[in-house]
């Protein structure tokens, strides 16, 4: 099990990152010793144990709590009075 | 006053009234602020708020302040976590933990230095820059809660919050001198802390002494209905039973490898056995146990920490808070023009492997590492039926030098040898000390116990630190001569 260049890239591009081509020769080093320590866990015979997939939801209720709104809004990076602002998502369409 | 008092001495002198609870307060204050300099414990020092002066109940805090971890929540304070990504963050709320040290009067007198969000076991990955060990400062004090570990060992603070995923605190207590717990998955509320793997993640106090450790622990505990990992088990008291007694009857494990001294810095091995004879001396049995998945647990920490630490740090985007960069182009380019540079490069790295992990054609990975965790819980439930407690060393090395983690990653990560099993388990661990290396360099000696028994835990640690008395060499002198 090895791992190509553009696995890397697709995984920076899933990761919301962006690399030099430095950087991505460092991480298929880090990739191929982290990729033996996997092979590893691989080898070592398992039996299914249904206690391993025994989890539940825990819900509560969905109750709104008063918050101080001000104090969120001014951890924006950028606000437009009382809204959070970011570039647009949708392009407007040419005339 | 003495800047390494215990959280105990310094309520018996606000209670007999030799020093008042603002004397004390701000004795540590200037003290913090004289050392930071040299240590770099403290990112942030303020002063603290809701003062009270009352220090008459049990749990009372007042004018004892303390140090908190840069990734829990302190309302209108600096929220971290050692990133340029949160650089400028204040937290919005408090954590749970902090509401609850809050009804103690607790005052907090700044925010700890970290590995960027707590990935790390050096403090090395600070964006702040590292903080140092007081007893050598050429050395880590360890990581990732490595301010906490330095301001208390340097009698900044008498306490601290960190939090562990790996390790985290009771390994930087182990490289100071000091007193660290990682507490039943569980049994902390997690509301408030920035998530790194969530499946592993408690806060734990940082303190001198085993009694000043529980004190705090007793503050932190009950359950939270805002976790939905919280255990529903009520506040308990975990100082009521600490007379100093070593229980009767007591069978203390000791996983094979512990004793083969294999892999094990030959100092740290020697120091292990001397503890050993301490606790036969105090009349327990040694039993050895056999732990065959173990050996496994470090690449099991990587597989399922680096999952869950890219699904937590997906939340990074730089859209309602945090660090956004100055120029793009739109939506996409800001989040990831944001990312990439506001997360540093241990940070990048594991999201990376955590998504290589998950990615689509990978499950078969993570549902693998998840088997195996179950086998190592297993096999922790059948040594339990034959033994109260398992001890071990803390850490297999010394604190390491600063570059040593860059050089040589590897060894950094089997230090945590036996440290990473025991959250990977979810399981109560404590770390005291366990005495010195000929060079003056803090051993860490841990107790592990079934979940849920922190009590005994602290009882039998409590017993070996008030028979060997490590806790009580301070790093006077070394700070004398910064």
């Amino acid at each position: 099990m090895d791992i190509k260049r553009e696995e890397i890239l697709k995984l920076a591009e899933l990761s919301m990152l962006s690399f030099s081509d430095k950087e991505i020769d460092s991480l298929g080093k880090d990739f191929r010793e982290f990729i033996v320590h996997i092979n590893e866990i691989m080898k070592i015979s398992t039996i299914s144990d249904p206690s391993s997939t025994n989890r539940v939801n825990v819900f509560r209720e969905d109750k709104v709590i008063p918050k101080d709104v001000e104090l969120i809004l001014q951890q924006a990076p950028l606000r437009t009075s009382n809204y959070f602002t970011v570039p647009s998502i949708l392009e407007t369409p040419e005339e | 006053m003495n800047p390494f008092s215990t959280i105990k001495d310094l309520k018996e002198q606000i209670k007999n009234k030799s020093i008042s609870a603002n004397e004390a307060l701000s004795f540590f204050q200037k003290r913090t602020q004289q050392l930071n300099e040299k240590l770099n414990a403290f990112t942030h020092i303020f002063e603290p708020e809701k003062l009270s002066t009352d220090n008459s109940s049990h749990f009372s805090l007042a004018g004892i302040p303390g140090i908190i971890k840069a990734n829990i929540a302190v309302k209108g304070k600096p929220h971290h976590a050692g990133s340029n990504m949160l650089r400028n963050h204040h937290a919005a709320y408090n954590a749970t933990i902090i509401e609850h040290l809050q009804e103690h009067n607790a005052p907090f007198i700044g925010i700890g230095n970290m590995d960027e969000f707590a990935m790390g076991s050096t403090g090395e990955y600070s964006a702040f820059g590292a903080a140092k060990n007081p007893w050598d400062i050429t050395r880590s004090p360890g990581g990732s809660s490595s301010g906490i570990s330095a301001a208390v060992a340097a009698g900044m603070v008498p306490w601290g919050i960190g939090t562990e995923t790996g390790g985290s605190v009771r390994q930087p207590a182990a490289f100071c001198n000091l007193v660290g717990l990682y507490p039943t998955y569980g049994l902390f509320s997690r509301y408030g802390l920035i998530a790194f793997g969530s499946s592993l993640d408690q806060a734990g106090p940082i303190t001198r002494t085993v009694y000043d450790n529980a004190l705090i622990a007793s503050a932190l505990s009950g359950h939270d209905p805002k976790d939905s990992t919280s255990l529903p088990e009520p506040k308990k008291d975990y100082t009521k039973k600490l007379d100093g007694k070593m229980p009767e009857n007591l069978t203390i494990g000791v996983f094979k490898e512990a004793l083969s001294g294999e892999g094990i810095d030959p100092q740290i091995f020697a120091n292990f056995k001397e503890n050993l004879a301490a606790l036969e001396k105090l009349g327990c049995k040694i039993k050895t146990i056999e732990h065959k998945t173990l050996k496994h647990g470090v690449t099991l920490y990587f597989i399922l920490s680096r999952a869950e630490a890219a699904s937590n740090l997906s939340r990074f985007d730089a859209t309602l808070y945090g660090t956004r960069a100055k120029e793009y182009e739109n939506l996409q380019s800001m989040i990831i023009k944001s990312r990439t540079e506001g997360f540093g490069t241990e940070v990048k790295r594991r999201i990376m492997m955590g998504n290589y992990v998950l990615s689509s054609g990978h499950r078969e990975f993570y549902d693998q590492a998840n088997t195996i965790r179950q086998m190592i819980r297993n096999e922790f439930d059948v040594a339990f039926m034959d033994v109260d407690l398992i001890v071990s060393p803390t850490t297999t090395t010394l604190p390491f030098k600063f570059g040593e983690a860059e050089a040589n990653p590897l060894a950094i990560y089997m230090s945590d040898y036996f440290s990473v099993p025991i959250c990977i388990a979810g399981l109560p661990s404590i770390s005291i000390p366990g005495g010195f290396s000929k060079e003056g360099l803090p051993i860490g000696f841990q107790f592990i116990g079934n979940r849920l028994c922190e009590e005994l835990l602290y009882r039998v640690a409590h017993a070996l630190e008030q028979e060997t008395g490590h806790f009580q060499k301070t790093p006077e002198k070394q700070l004398a001569e910064l």
